[in-house]
This record gives structure tokens, C-alpha cells and sequence, in this order.
């Protein structure tokens, strides 16, 4: 399958083990084949991996891009046992990471883990407060 | 005395804890008021969520069962194996023996020694198998390993005849009378020694992809189990000051720290 990829002056892209940094125009181009690839706007590294959502991710990240799961039990596991005991209701979207990981599609995994960071936001909104509580969050449509 | 140097996971863990120290401060606060926020999951939902959580924790318990038989199915072939490269030694040696004499009736012996040791190997062959599959047998077994529920993902373990005929080892000729008897049987052992190693490095990558997603499994059906009990009495409102403080333990823990050492060695070092 053929990924198509355009990127702005100066952006980067991971693929395969090699990064891509585009020049001083506009790029497109195709990808064909089976290398992990990233764009920039999804690369977490160990200094913006600042939240226990975001180290889920960046460990998911490096099976992805190592195509190698054996981290799981050194990083990962680990990382997810303590993010269900401090949030337990994070676990219908765990199991969905989880699941997708063991099918062996890591870059689903990866948008899965994104939805467990915008989760892990909203729920560290609703305990730092301020008024974004009661506006446009989702989880407050059920209020009075 | 010398200065302590800090590595650079080091001092970026320093510094978000910097960060999520203030944030955490926040939070004290807001708990401390006792204002709280509508959960969005209420307990009847989250009781049938966890319901249906842990079921599949079971599914999946079946799955590591069926990893389990193919792991041991493939270090039983393993084995099989191992003891077959032995035998082709074992023939090789006698070969060898028998072109140092040119007595007709040593080399008869030496032969029959051959012929033995290749009812040894057939018997070996058709003896490595584990719940009746057999990888390694004259017309093997192919092995299919599920790894999830669906059965949308799965490895097929392809078995390669390793009896006599499979690694074609022909039975000793004119009672290697004439040398070039002999030398035909020392390059069908070649060609067989190459063929067994070759099997054995397949069998192992295999293995190692199984032993990988049984682990994972395995850990799955952890975070299913211990997650799901949780899930019923989930406070939200907690949970978000419960990360923060995870957010706190984590950034000098040893799980993050060699998360960030294994990244720098990957290509996101690049990144800096």
C-alpha cells in the first residue's frame, strides 16, 4: 500500500530507523512498504513524554519502531498496571491499546494511546478545575 | 570529593517533576474544597464494562492455553533436533572410519553402523512430537497458533520432514565397498547437517514470537483482571489527582528511566 506524505519546509519524518528532515520547500512524496513510520506532529520523545499517558505512549512508540514487543514487560506493562490503579476507568481504552498490540498492528495502537492521553487530560482538568470543567468537556453532558 | 553528574533522562525527569509538583499543589486545593465534578461513566455503565472486561480476560486465557501447547509442541521439535544433529555426527564419524580401511569387511560393519544409526534417526523423527503434532516427522504437522480473540491474528508454523527421507540420507551402498560410496554418504550428512540448522533457526524465531505474545497475554489478562474490579467503584474525580501523583512517582522511577536510555538508543535519539 502506498502512503502518501506531504511535508512543510523543515518538517521531519521517521522512517524506518532513519529521519527524514525536509528542505526549504513544500515535499510530497509516496512510501511504499512495510517500514514504521512517524510524522512529526506523533513523535513523543523521553523530554515531551511528560505525563504517565504520554510514557505509555512513547513505550508503544518504541515497539513500533523497533517492530520488536519486547519491551513490553521491561517498560510497558509496568507503565500500564500503574495508570489503571491510579485511573481504573481508564480500562476500556487500555484493553483497546492492549488489543491492538497483541493483533500486531502498533500504529493502530499508537491512535488508540492518543485517545488515552486526551482522556488523561480531561481527567487531570477535572482535578487541577478552573472553568473548563463546565465548558464543552464531554463527560459533563449528563449534568443538570 | 567529585561532582555527582546527572545523565540528560535524568535532568529531564527533574524537571517535569518541577512542573508536576505545582500542578499537584492545585489539585490538593481543589480536593480540599470538596467541590467535585459529575463523573462521566456512572456506576451501572462502568459495572457492565467491567462485566464484559473480564470475560474477555477469560477468552484470553483460552488463547495463552493453546500458546502454551505450541511452545512446548515447538521445544519438542527443538529437542528432536538437537538429538538429530548428534546422529548426523555420530554417521559422519563412521564414514570417516570406514575410508581409513581398505578391508571389505570393516567397511561392511562400518555400513551396517550407517544403516543403524539411520533407524535411529527415523525413530527419532517420528518420537518428537508434543499432544500429537509432530513438526519434524516424515509428512509433518503444521502448526496454527491464534493469538487474538477474533482470530484475525495467527502464525502458521510450516513442519519440514526431518526423517531420513526428508533430510535425504540414503541407506549405505555396495557395503561402501568403493570409495565414492563412502563420499556419497558423507555429502547427502552435508547437505543434512545444513538442512537441521537451518530448521532449528527457523523453529527458534518462531518460538520467540510465540513466547512473545504469550508474556504480552499474559500481561493483558493481568491489567484486564486487576483493572476490572477497579472500574466498578472508579471516582473520577480522584483519578485525576491520582495521576498527577503517579505523574510525580514515575519521573525518577526505573521503569521511566530506562524507558527514556532505550529511546535514546533508538532512532529518536535523532530527535534530541
Amino acid at each position: 500500500m502506498t502512503l502518501k506524505v506531504e511535508l512543510k519546509p523543515g518538517e521531519r519524518i521517521i522512517v524506518g530507523t532513519a529521519l527524514i528532515r525536509n528542505g526549504e520547500s513544500r515535499t510530497r512524496f509516496h512510501i511504499e512498504g512495510e517500514a514504521p513510520i512517524l510524522r512529526e506532529k506523533d513523535i513523543l520523545t523521553p523530554a515531551t513524554a511528560d505525563s504517565p499517558g504520554k510514557k505509555i505512549y512513547l513505550a508503544v512508540q518504541l515497539m513500533y519502531l523497533t517492530g520488536d514487543l519486547s519491551g513490553h514487560n521491561e517498560f510497558y506493562f509496568p507503565l500500564v498496571q500503574d495508570f489503571l490503579k491510579a485511573a481504573p476507568s481508564a480500562l476500556p481504552l487500555i484493553a483497546e491499546i492492549n488489543s491492538r498490540i497483541l493483533a500486531g498492528d502498533l500504529y493502530k495502537a499508537l491512535k488508540a494511546v492518543k485517545q488515552l492521553i486526551a482522556y488523561e487530560q480531561e481527567l487531570i482538568a477535572h482535578a487541577t478545575g478552573g472553568e473548563r470543567v463546565y465548558q464543552g468537556s464531554a463527560s459533563d453532558t449528563h449534568a443538570p | 570529593m567529585s561532582d555527582i553528574t546527572l545523565s540528560r533522562g535524568v535532568r529531564q525527569n527533574l524537571l517535569s517533576l518541577q512542573k508536576t509538583a505545582e500542578q499537584q499543589s492545585a489539585t490538593q486545593m481543589r480536593l480540599a474544597t470538596g467541590r467535585k465534578v459529575n463523573s462521566a461513566l456512572d456506576n451501572p455503565t462502568n459495572f457492565f464494562v467491567s462485566e464484559g472486561l473480564k470475560s474477555r480476560a477469560s477468552d484470553l486465557s483460552r488463547l495463552l492455553d493453546a500458546m502454551g501447547l505450541a511452545v512446548k509442541t515447538l521445544e519438542a521439535a527443538d529437542t528432536g533436533i538437537t538429538g538429530l544433529k548428534k546422529l548426523v555426527e555420530t554417521a559422519q564419524a563412521v564414514a570417516r572410519q570406514a575410508k581409513l580401511t581398505s578391508d571389505p569387511t570393516a567397511r561392511a560393519a562400518y555400513a551396517a553402523q550407517f544403516d543403524a544409526l539411520r533407524t535411529q534417526i527415523d525413530d527419532l523423527a517420528k518420537d518428537s512430537g508434543y499432544n500429537g503434532v509432530n513438526l519434524i516427522k516424515g509428512s509433518p504437522n503444521n502448526l496454527t497458533v491464534v493469538f487474538n480473540e477474533q482470530s484475525t491474528t495467527q502464525l502458521t508454523v510450516n513442519g519440514a520432514a526431518l526423517d531420513t527421507a526428508g533430510l535425504g540420507i540414503a541407506a549405505s551402498a555396495n557395503n561402501w565397498a568403493a570409495d565414492a560410496d563412502i563420499d556419497a554418504a558423507l555429502t547427502n550428512l552435508d547437505a543434512a547437517t545444513l538442512k537441521l540448522r537451518t530448521q532449528a533457526s527457523t523453529f527458534g524465531a518462531n518460538l520467540t514470537v510465540i513466547k512473545n505474545r504469550q508474556e504480552f497475554t499474559n500481561g493483558m489478562i493481568l491489567s484486564l483482571t486487576t483493572g476490572a474490579d477497579g472500574l466498578v467503584l472508579a471516582d473520577q474525580n480522584e483519578e485525576g489527582a491520582n495521576l498527577l501523583a503517579l505523574n510525580t512517582r514515575q519521573q525518577l522511577s526505573q521503569t521511566a528511566l530506562s524507558l527514556a536510555a532505550q529511546a535514546d538508543q533508538a532512532v529518536l535519539r535523532l530527535f534530541g
